[in-house]
């Protein structure tokens, strides 16, 4: 009975205007972000004259799959997609275990590790400044990295955001279970292993998230890095299709380059690159959503 | 205690990581010279003994750099294997011949025949597509590590000279350079005066100027006049006068206007990023925006601040006002510009010669329309001039390091002697075609021609001239038709014959009045202005000419479009000089001086 009446005073009539004013403003906001989306998918659905004439918006004219099986059959593509997946695992799988590992000791108290504080802005200080790309790229060239997957995984391999979020989760799993475990004759190793990894999946999950994200999104470092097309992973190599080559003036009377001039305007084909590239993310990223404000949110040991 | 001592193992194990993210400690910038040791890709040709080779070779020449004896003649062979490390831009138009005859950017006819003639291994340093490629050269050039052969545009060059990171090739030129080439600098003298500085020749430019190539044609979609019973105009109040009865006729059934303009064609983007539109009208009023041109007093001053521009400005703003121009031309860009040449909302263009190929799927949409190139209509008796500008878009370079600057003119002679002088009729290594077109454009790889990124071209003007290949196609005979040419005479001929999809390329090259044709009525005449600046980018240029065009796009777009008064535009003139503009012009004069 008392359920039910509470019920009542939250439908009251503010509180359904409330959540209707709410539900059209962020069902709006939602649309806005899907329109592009659907207009790619539009675009990459059409032939190719209607596209040149502007004429598609939301829904594809002349509905036609041949920039699919275009894409489909193009080795670079392929190439680049492999390539994509080989730095994910590779890069993904670094990345998160550096993390897990260094937020453990600087999360933990000032007793316990004395350096902590310098140890933390020795990491943050890497996060406010960077010696800028021309440094960076000379350092990765002169390491020998250029060309191969390492110069995409080792850069990127200590995520000093992520260390931070995870640290602080860390700091609210209560000292007690440490203790205990500590008493009981664990070593450091065990503690992290049993206590502090099964308590803060969430936060884990959080932070491979990102990192999977962030690898399968960036495109710049494949474009310095990598000298060899068939190098290049996918976001660098739709980066390079997509980017519009200029389409006025002809420099030389290169034939090639005039016939490029043909194929630039064909934007069908590259929105379904693009539509592609986009698909694993869009397909992934909802379910593994829940962890995110979970693992942001919450502190700790709960329930 | 060992706990502490864990946490302290960890957290460095974490510190060496780091340094490994955060790229401070990069050491000095050691410039790496010479050969870049680059893994040769065998790609599974049919020659894996030659890469076996190549790559022996390659591992050698990064160590001995006087492997290479150097051979007399302009296309004597190294008795010694010489290892020569450039950069390669490939396209997908390329990438797609690649993969049709099998060859590859690392392996291919032409790094064969550079080995087998003049015992030269070419290796890259880096491959990249068109878009890439810029970013890449400005970092590798930052980084210093630089390729011994490079091609650079005239911003490159100049950076290059500026750093002091490039060859002298005075004294390898004259003992070596191709006479074909010497002849073609003395009838482009352009080309040389382009290409000295103090005294010494810095770079081989890629091709002869192109100043007709390079003129603005007046477009209309004839259709559209035959169906309002129109004649193509003449003068610019007729050109007014058929835009305004396309406004309001809207032929094609779309919401109409009538000349053609995007948001950057008031500005002064130049080269590639050019923005078409605004320069071919003003030449119609004797206006020659964003080009040098004779001032008081024998000196250059800059179109752009002449008073000229202030009568075509207001000129226009009348034109915008009654929906002439696009009321929201200065939001449309590049693809939006062209995207309404296709569906029809605009009939009238002022643009290069080859507008047909930025907007070919127009004949596919519609197979009754036509556009049609005229020269620029002139708003008083005298012809209007179409500006232009003759430059050089692209020179071989040599590093200074590299310490065989005439392997870069051997493998220049190689090339021309392949494909355009002496050994271009001679029989290919395919035994069915003559080298002209085995190396040049084989039916399976029309650009075989720049598979190294490396080519020439000793025709004056190109584009211009091609309108030859017309005449060929209408007769059918493509005897007279270039090798390098036999693309365009095939796309003409299908055309013809009814494929619709190549209308783009008759429209560049074919008739009636295609683009190619129209600019050889300029060209008859002579009758192009030429900017009369030709030089690199002066120090004050680099570093103000942002700042002038945005200045000069935001005012002339609001003169235009009335939001300011046209008589800002003498605010603009003096606010221009006052920016560093007076500073450009001194430059620009005292050049002038030296170079007339």
């Amino acid at each position: 009975m008392k359920t039910s009446a509470s019920r009542r005073v939250k439908t009251s009539a503010s509180r359904r205007a409330f959540v209707l004013c709410n539900t059209i403003l962020l069902a709006g906001i939602s649309v806005l972000c899907l329109l592009p989306l659907a207009h790619i998918l539009a675009i990459s659905l059409s032939d190719k004259a209607s596209v040149a004439a502007g004429y598609v918006n939301f829904w594809p004219r002349n509905l036609t799959m041949a920039s699919y099986s275009y894409v489909m059959a193009k080795k670079e593509f392929w190439q680049s997609i492999a390539v994509s997946v080989k730095r994910i695992i590779l890069g993904g799988g670094l990345s998160v275990a550096v993390t897990v590992l260094t937020a453990y000791p600087l999360s933990k108290p000032y007793r316990q590790f004395r350096r902590r504080t310098a140890y933390v802005w020795f990491f943050v200080v890497t996060m406010l400044f960077n010696g800028g790309i021309i440094p960076t790229y000379m350092l990765v060239r002169q390491l020998g990295l250029i060309d191969s997957i390492w110069a995409l995984v080792l850069p990127p391999a200590v995520q000093v955001f992520n260390i931070v979020l995870l640290l602080n989760f860390y700091r609210e799993i209560p000292a007690a279970l440490e203790e205990a475990a500590l008493i009981d004759g664990a070593g450091h190793w065990k503690i992290w292993r049993r206590i502090y990894v099964p308590l803060s999946v969430p936060a884990i999950a959080t932070v491979t998230l990102f990192t999977l994200v962030g690898h399968w999104n960036e495109w710049f470092g494949g474009l310095i890095y990598m000298n060899r097309l068939e190098n290049y992973p996918l976001q660098t190599y739709l980066q390079s299709v997509v980017v519009q080559t200029s389409l006025a003036q002809m420099s030389t009377g290169s034939i090639a380059e005039m016939t490029n001039r043909l194929l630039v305007s064909d934007r069908t084909f590259k929105a379904a690159q693009i539509f592609i590239g986009a698909l694993p993310v869009l397909c992934f990223y909802p379910f593994l959503q829940k962890y995110f404000v979970k693992g942001i949110t919450l502190g700790g040991v709960k329930g | 205690m060992k706990a502490k001592l864990a946490c302290i193992v960890l957290a460095s194990i974490m510190i060496l990581a780091a340094g490994c993210q955060s790229g401070t400690g990069g050491g000095s910038p050691a410039v790496t010279t010479g050969s870049q040791p680059a893994p040769v890709s065998d790609s599974g040709s049919a020659d894996a003994a030659d890469a076996a080779d190549a790559a022996e070779t390659a591992a050698d020449a990064a160590d001995a750099d006087v492997a290479a004896e150097t051979a007399d003649g302009e296309m004597g062979r190294y008795d010694s294997p010489l290892t020569v490390v450039m950069v390669n831009n490939t396209n997908d138009e390329l990438s797609k011949q690649y993969e049709a005859i099998g060859e590859s950017a690392e392996d291919n006819r032409w790094t064969r025949l550079y080995k087998e003639k003049l015992n030269i291994d070419i290796e890259y340093m880096w491959i990249a597509k068109p878009d890439a490629y810029d970013e890449k050269f400005n970092i590798m050039m930052a980084s210093g590590a630089l390729p011994d052969i490079m091609r650079v545009n005239a911003v490159q060059f100049k950076q290059l000279l500026d750093a002091d990171q490039l060859a002298d090739l005075t004294g390898v030129y004259d003992s070596y350079m191709d006479a074909d080439y010497k002849a073609i600098t003395d009838e482009d003298p352009f080309m040389l005066k382009l290409s000295v500085f103090g005294g010494k020749l810095m770079g081989l430019p890629q091709a002869p100027t192109f100043p007709y190539s390079n003129t603005h044609s007046l477009w209309i979609r004839s259709d559209w006049l035959e169906k309002l019973g129109l004649n193509p105009p003449s003068t610019m109040d007729e050109l007014i006068d058929t835009a305004r009865k396309f406004v309001q006729a809207k032929p094609d059934g779309a919401d109409t206007y009538g000349i053609a303009l995007s948001k950057d064609s008031l500005g002064n983007l130049r080269g590639a990023d050019e923005a078409p539109g605004f320069r071919g009208l003003a030449n119609g009023y004797h206006a020659y925006p964003n080009t040098w041109i004779q001032g008081a007093g024998g000196k250059l001053m800059n179109g752009s601040i002449a008073p000229e521009i202030k009568t075509v400005l207001s000129v226009m703003n009348g034109l915008y006002q009654e929906g002439v121009l696009s009321k929201e031309f200065a939001v449309k860009d590049k693809t939006t510009y062209y995207q309404d040449l296709v569906a029809g909302k605009v009939g009238i263009a002022y643009d290069w010669l080859g507008l047909g190929l930025n907007v070919n799927e127009l004949k596919t949409l519609k197979p009754d329309a036509e556009l049609k190139a005229y020269p620029l209509p002139s708003a008083d008796d005298s012809p209007a001039r179409p500006q232009t500008r003759a430059v050089i878009d692209y020179w071989y370079v040599a590093s200074k390091n590299f310490s065989h600057p005439e392997a870069m003119i051997k493998m220049a002679n190689l090339h021309i002697a392949t494909l355009i002088t002496s050994l271009a009729a001679e029989m290919s290594p395919d035994g069915k075609t003559p080298n002209s077109e085995y190396y040049g454009a084989p039916p399976e790889a029309s650009s075989a021609f720049e598979m190294v990124n490396f080519w020439f071209s000793l025709t004056p003007d190109q584009n211009a001239q091609r309108v030859y290949i017309k005449d060929a196609a209408e007769k059918r005979d493509s005897s007279a038709v270039s090798k390098n040419d036999m693309p365009i005479y095939a796309n003409l001929v299908a055309y013809d014959e009814g494929d619709l999809s190549q209308w783009g390329w008759n429209r560049t090259f074919g008739g009636p009045n295609g683009g190619s044709e129209n600019v050889n009525v300029y060209k008859n005449d002579n009758r192009a202005m030429v900017d009369e600046y030709f030089g690199l980018p002066t120090d004050t240029m680099a570093e103000r000419e942002a700042t002038l065009d945005q200045l000069q796009i935001e005012t002339f777009t609001k003169i235009v479009m009335g939001e300011s008064p046209v008589d800002e535009f003498d605010a603009f003139a003096s606010k221009w000089l006052s920016l560093g503009g007076q500073a450009i012009t001194d430059e620009v004069n005292e050049w002038y001086a030296a170079n007339k």
